[in-house]
């Protein structure tokens, strides 16, 4: 029990501080890559409800391409086409030597593709369940298009989109786990090292697993609290803004 | 007044529609309709499903654009405004109340989402708002949901809303389409002493007959898109333009003639009825239940044999074939009348209507 404890602590002889900056840089890549990836989805949500047959087509083919690529292809696709492709675009503007794409940047633009398909989905659904009349009552109220949207149907749209956006969260939470495969210290490339050296899989796996537990109970918590505070005045009814 | 209803000059009309035409892909949802509504005046735009009453109120408030046509807000020509430019209060039908917001903020968002420049002060926006929470009656509840209120209180936050912004001209689409019968009666009433309080010339769009006629200044009928006839309640109901008309306002019923030398005969009969102005041809007679009434068959007008005698209320109401093709009046009689089914009977119509053409 001691030496179990001896490898989870910090310091020279521990693995403690190098799962804790692995669990960092989880969560900083799950932050970074959320606010992209929602913001996509949710352009991309617009695309298919456009008007326009070929926006909605471009929307639709997103869509279908990264719900259908495996996440770890996607990952490698981003991280070796992308950086291929940097390379032949700073070559052929007449620049020397190497650009190289950082891998938590690549990280974040792969998981933040796969979570914009996804999410787009919920964005769909939670506009599709948003009355005309809320905006065509800011609008008779004097509101552009766009703070019609800003602020009238975005809190609503958040409202109804949370449940589904929560989901994608969580699944980005975990999904972070993949971007160890291109030398990102992350909590997962910290626990395969740390099993590498010292024959404990089960001691940092399930360390590990403790960890990502810890995450999701947060983020339930969190969410919950959002629709608590998103749902005000509305569990009353449903038919107050048609 | 005329059917297509000029009652006022252009230069003093809060509102003209001229020859406005909607077209939704083939289909035309307005066809050239024109009229005007004079300032502080209360309009009722009636009609069945379908009939383009909703849309001309969008083209009206800005939602819609014409496809033909123009409209003038205050002698102004607002046809190619956005909504936002109009400064119109537009009640929707199931009021869109931001569901997110409280009563207060509903009434204030007007208000306080105008360019920095033209928003009134914090202070200025809660006492306007106070003024109208007093005004349609719902002081107190300002802090409240829409999710929290009644339909009639919703709707009354509605209103209060669209007054916010103090907007030239108020629209409201079926504005007791949502609320049950009791609430709709209430409300009714008190829309009209609130209209007659504030006075703002205001458009309402609704299919009940009884609503628009009670509440209404004047009401302007629609059908298939066209304006059939606009006018005060008594002379629509008294003196209809158009077949269409004679049948949606009233309980109407038809009998096909034939007009020949400014005479109409029915199954080779001679009607006592003037067809002066009818061109020769088939025309349909139109007559109402509370105009007929039984006398000698030398004297009437129609004459049938009763197929139908049913009690109602206080007496007995006869349904009277008239001719060969099944076509039936309807008249009322005392309760201890000695007439049965089967008794040829002459009815005489003290008010009727004839057009030329086939029934309606």
């Amino acid at each position: 029990m001691d030496s179990y404890l001896t490898l989870l602590s910090f310091g020279d002889r521990g693995w403690g501080d190098e799962l804790a900056s692995g669990a960092l840089v989880t969560i900083a890549l799950a932050l970074a890559t959320l606010p992209f990836g929602l913001a996509l989805g949710l352009v991309v949500a617009l695309l298919k409800r456009s008007s326009s047959a070929a926006l909605r087509a471009v929307g639709t083919v997103y869509t279908t391409v990264f719900r259908g690529l495996p996440e770890l292809l996607t990952l490698y696709i981003v991280y070796f086409g992308l950086q291929l492709g940097m390379q032949h675009a700073w070559k052929t503007l007449g620049f020397s030597g190497n650009l190289e794409m950082p891998a938590f940047v690549a990280g974040m633009i792969a998981l933040g593709l796969v979570l914009a398909a996804f999410s787009s989905e919920v964005w769909v659904g939670a506009l599709n369940a948003i009355p005309k009349g809320q905006r065509e009552g800011a609008y008779a109220l004097g509101l552009t298009r766009g703070l019609a949207f800003r602020l009238v149907v975005m809190p609503q749209l958040l409202r109804v989109a949370l449940p589904g956006l929560g989901n994608n969260w969580m699944v980005l939470l975990k999904e972070t786990s993949l971007i160890s495969v291109i030398a990102l210290p992350d909590l997962m490339y910290w626990t395969g090292r740390a099993n590498i050296v010292t024959k404990e899989p089960f001691l940092f796996f399930g360390a590990a697993c403790l960890i990502y537990l810890v995450f999701s109970l947060i983020s339930s918590a969190g969410l919950q609290a959002l629709e608590r505070r998103t749902n005000r005045g509305v569990a009353h009814n449903a038919g107050a803004g048609r | 007044m005329n059917s297509t209803g000029a009652a006022v000059t252009e230069g003093e009309a809060a509102i003209v529609v001229d020859g406005v035409t909607k077209l939704f892909g083939p289909l035309a949802a307005l066809r050239e309709v024109t009229f005007d509504i004079a300032p502080g005046e209360l309009v009722a735009l009636l009609g069945p499903s379908g009939s383009g009453k909703t849309t001309l109120l969008r083209v009206l408030a800005g939602l819609e654009h014409p496809d033909g046509g123009r409209v003038l807000i205050d002698g102004a020509d607002a046809t190619g405004l956005r909504v936002q430019d109009r400064q119109v209060g537009f009640v929707f039908q199931h009021y869109a109340l931001f569901r997110h917001m409280s009563v207060f903020e509903n009434i204030a968002y007007g208000l306080r989402a105008r360019p920095r420049r033209r928003r009134p002060a914090e202070a200025d926006i809660r006492r306007r708002v106070g003024e109208l929470l007093d005004l349609v009656q719902l002081g107190g509840l300002d802090a409240r949901y829409p999710g929290q209120l009644s339909g009639g209180q919703r709707q009354r936050v509605a209103l209060a809303r669209a007054l916010a912004i103090e907007p030239r001209v108020l629209l409201l689409d079926e504005p007791f389409g949502a609320l049950d019968a009791k609430v709709r009666r209430e409300l009714r009433r008190w829309i009209r002493e609130f209209h007659d309080r504030t006075g703002h010339t205001t458009v309402f769009v609704t299919h009940d007959q009884d609503e628009a006629l009670e509440l209404a200044d004047r009401v302007a009928i629609l059908h298939k898109g066209r304006l059939e006839q606009i006018g005060v309640a008594d002379d629509i109901h008294d003196n209809p333009a158009s077949p269409f008309v004679t049948t949606f306002v009233g309980e109407t019923a038809s009998v096909p003639v034939t007009v020949k030398g400014g005479r109409a005969r029915l199954e080779g009969r001679d009607l006592r009825v003037d067809a002066s102005h009818c061109p020769d041809g088939p025309a349909c007679l139109y007559v109402r239940p509370p105009d007929l009434a039984p006398c000698d068959t030398a004297e009437a007008t129609l004459i049938g044999a009763i197929s139908l005698l049913r009690r109602t209320g206080a007496g007995r109401r006869a349904e009277i074939a008239v001719d060969g093709a099944g076509h039936v009046v309807e008249v009322d009689l005392p309760v201890d009348t000695t007439l049965r089914p089967g008794d040829l009977v002459g009815l005489k119509a003290t008010r009727h209507w004839l057009f030329p053409g086939d029934a309606e």
